[in-house]
């Protein structure tokens, strides 16, 4: 049976927002949180659940996951005194926490709406911990302050049994995995996105990680375009893999910056020729 | 066969590869062939869906110009859910090898609806496998090229419309500030063009406007001009604004709000470039708004 999450409206999203927005000087923010479960039942059927194929998941579970996915971000926070490092740790921690976390294993972990409920109510001090007020970071949907951590986790994650399962987590820098899970066409294909991901990882040893920006960008329309005629989920796994590979290879040749220095091992930092 | 974009290559039609309707049925109840909404499923109901495909070996060859005895096909089907014009997840559900001795495949596919949301999307695709020699140069020449394809869309928890449009109670939402009396509001993020439009924007109309509501029910023609010319209208302009535009829109995902305007871009300023239109929003908006209503008249929101 499915645990059924509670489910966040748009619209109450933004009453939720508006209310936590007027104390957007810092002050007597922490009251704003108090009067959030007050903000969503002003306005009717609010919180919604599924009708039925399942039970409500209990305030346990739900108090569980704030709990540790707290612990996470303090935990974050005093390893790493750096504000951008930190909030990365956490990101990949808490992706990795999400990921197997049981109660999120059914297609309620789809619904735009169960993760507009966690971000803006179960979750609300953690989302302005971690993006202040972004709005869309409210919201359900691939840029969700944790929604996008479990879209992550799904497609990168290399299997429970695999050696260094989340070494593709770990690598990826956020415009790599912003360029794989916010593209519908390949974010939704777990075979193809995390391809690409195995191929941008062996990209970024050859060239660098500082490096792979322009070429990630350039080589993703290319295989987007590529996908379009040729269904590359569909092809043996090496195939796919030895076509990604050599994408990003011909991107990086065609973008005329990068070579390989002279000495140059496999994990070598590239060379610039750019004037 | 329901390709979106003209094939480089030779590709199969419907003469080539017959199809029966999905046959769709839920607990165990009739099936329903080529059904538009599963009524009554929830995450607990079995859903069972079957089809038989059959390709004609001769006539694809043909079509193809590959010979018969080096003509080697696969069937695959996805299955896909999730909210969004492409669904949020695609999965793999099944592949068969097709030669011409094995011309015909009968599917048939239970699914855990433990892991379907909000719609089931069935994707079925004809490839080329291997590749083999052809007698044309407009052969198709790759492993896993698309040769046909259709698609069935079946909303799971009701009738969902294509644009995401919501009535609610302005009074009750918009309480004390001056949308309150609006007859609509769109509800956009204009940060991020290239996210899917059923995720990024929702047309919230008043339902305490009950003359407004009975025309948008009857689908009152100058109402939803009107109303779709202020959609179309903040999406153009903006999107006249993005930074490096030509690469953006050569970005832009099927179904994304940036295609969405660009497509509506074309339709109310053919042959006129970005810039021309950018200045024209900027210097003569009274002609951009006409044009755009103009165009609306056209448009669609469902």
């Amino acid at each position: 049976m499915v645990e059924l999450f509670p489910r966040l409206s748009k619209m109450a999203v933004e009453r939720v927002f508006e209310h936590i927005s007027q104390f957007s000087d810092g002050s007597q923010i922490q009251d704003a949180f108090k009067n959030i479960p007050e903000v969503t039942r002003t306005l009717p059927d609010a919180i919604k659940y599924a009708a039925t194929g399942g039970w409500r998941t209990s305030q346990e579970t739900l108090n569980t996951l704030r709990q540790d996915l707290i612990k996470l971000a303090k935990s974050a926070a005093s390893d790493h005194p750096n504000r951008q490092l930190a909030r990365s740790h956490f990101d990949t921690e808490a992706a990795k926490y999400l990921a197997d976390f049981n109660a999120l294993q059914s297609a309620e972990a789809l619904r735009d709406d169960v993760w507009a409920c966690l971000a803006a109510s179960t979750l609300v001090e953690l989302t302005v911990w971690r993006f202040w007020l972004a709005k869309d970071r409210f919201h359900g949907g691939v840029r969700n302050a944790f929604q996008r951590l479990w879209l992550r986790s799904r497609v990168l994650d290399r299997g429970f049994d695999a050696e260094n399962r989340w070494e593709l987590l770990e690598a990826l820098t956020e415009d790599a995995m912003v360029q794989i899970i916010e593209r519908p066409s390949i974010g939704s294909d777990k075979i193809l996105a995390s391809a690409i991901a195995e191929a941008w990882l062996k990209a970024s040893k050859r060239y660098g990680r500082a490096k792979m920006e322009p070429i990630m960008r350039k080589a993703i329309i290319g295989i987007r375009l590529r996908n379009q005629v040729v269904a590359l989920s569909c092809l043996p796994a090496d195939e796919l893999q030895a076509f990604l590979d050599n994408e990003f290879v011909v991107t990086a040749e065609k973008l005329g910056q990068f070579q390989v220095s002279q000495q140059s091992t496999a994990s070598a930092d590239l060379v610039d020729t750019a004037d | 066969m329901s390709f979106s974009n003209a094939m480089p290559f030779l590709v199969l039609d419907d003469n080539a590869v017959s199809v029966t309707p999905w046959l769709v049925s839920i607990g165990g109840q009739d099936d329903v062939p080529d059904p538009r909404m599963l009524k009554g499923w929830d995450y607990a109901a079995s859903v069972k869906v079957a089809r038989r495909m059959e390709v004609d070996f001769r006539l694809a060859s043909e079509q193809l110009a590959i010979p018969v005895e080096l003509l080697r096909l696969s069937i695959v089907v996805m299955e896909g859910t999730g909210s969004g014009t492409i669904p949020r997840v695609l999965r793999h559900i099944l592949k068969r090898q097709l030669d011409r001795e094995n011309q015909v495949v009968d599917i048939s596919l239970n699914l855990a609806s433990d892991s379907l949301s909000q719609r089931l999307a069935l994707k079925t695709l004809v490839l080329l496998e291997g590749v083999p020699d052809a007698r044309s140069s407009f052969s198709p020449k790759l492993q896993g090229s698309k040769l046909w394809e259709d698609l069935q869309d079946v909303a799971l928890e009701g009738d969902a419309p294509r644009f995401p449009i919501e009535a609610i109670s302005f009074r009750q939402c918009f309480a004390g500030s001056i949308q309150e009396s609006a007859l609509w509001h769109l509800q956009w993020m204009t940060a991020d063009m290239h996210r899917d439009i059923s995720g990024s924007l929702r047309l919230y109309v008043n339902c305490d406007r009950e003359d407004f509501i009975e025309r948008i029910t009857a689908l009152d023609p100058l109402t939803m001009q009107t109303m779709l010319a202020d959609v179309m209208g903040q999406l153009v302009s903006r999107l006249l604004y993005l930074p490096d535009l030509k690469e953006q829109i050569k970005g832009a995902e099927r179904g994304s709000v940036a295609r969405q305007a660009q497509q509506w871009f074309e339709l109310a300023f053919p042959d006129q470039s970005h810039s021309q239109v950018l200045s024209l929003y900027e210097h003569k908006p009274g002609e951009f708004n006409a044009a755009i209503l103009a165009a609306a008249e056209v448009g669609s929101l469902s």
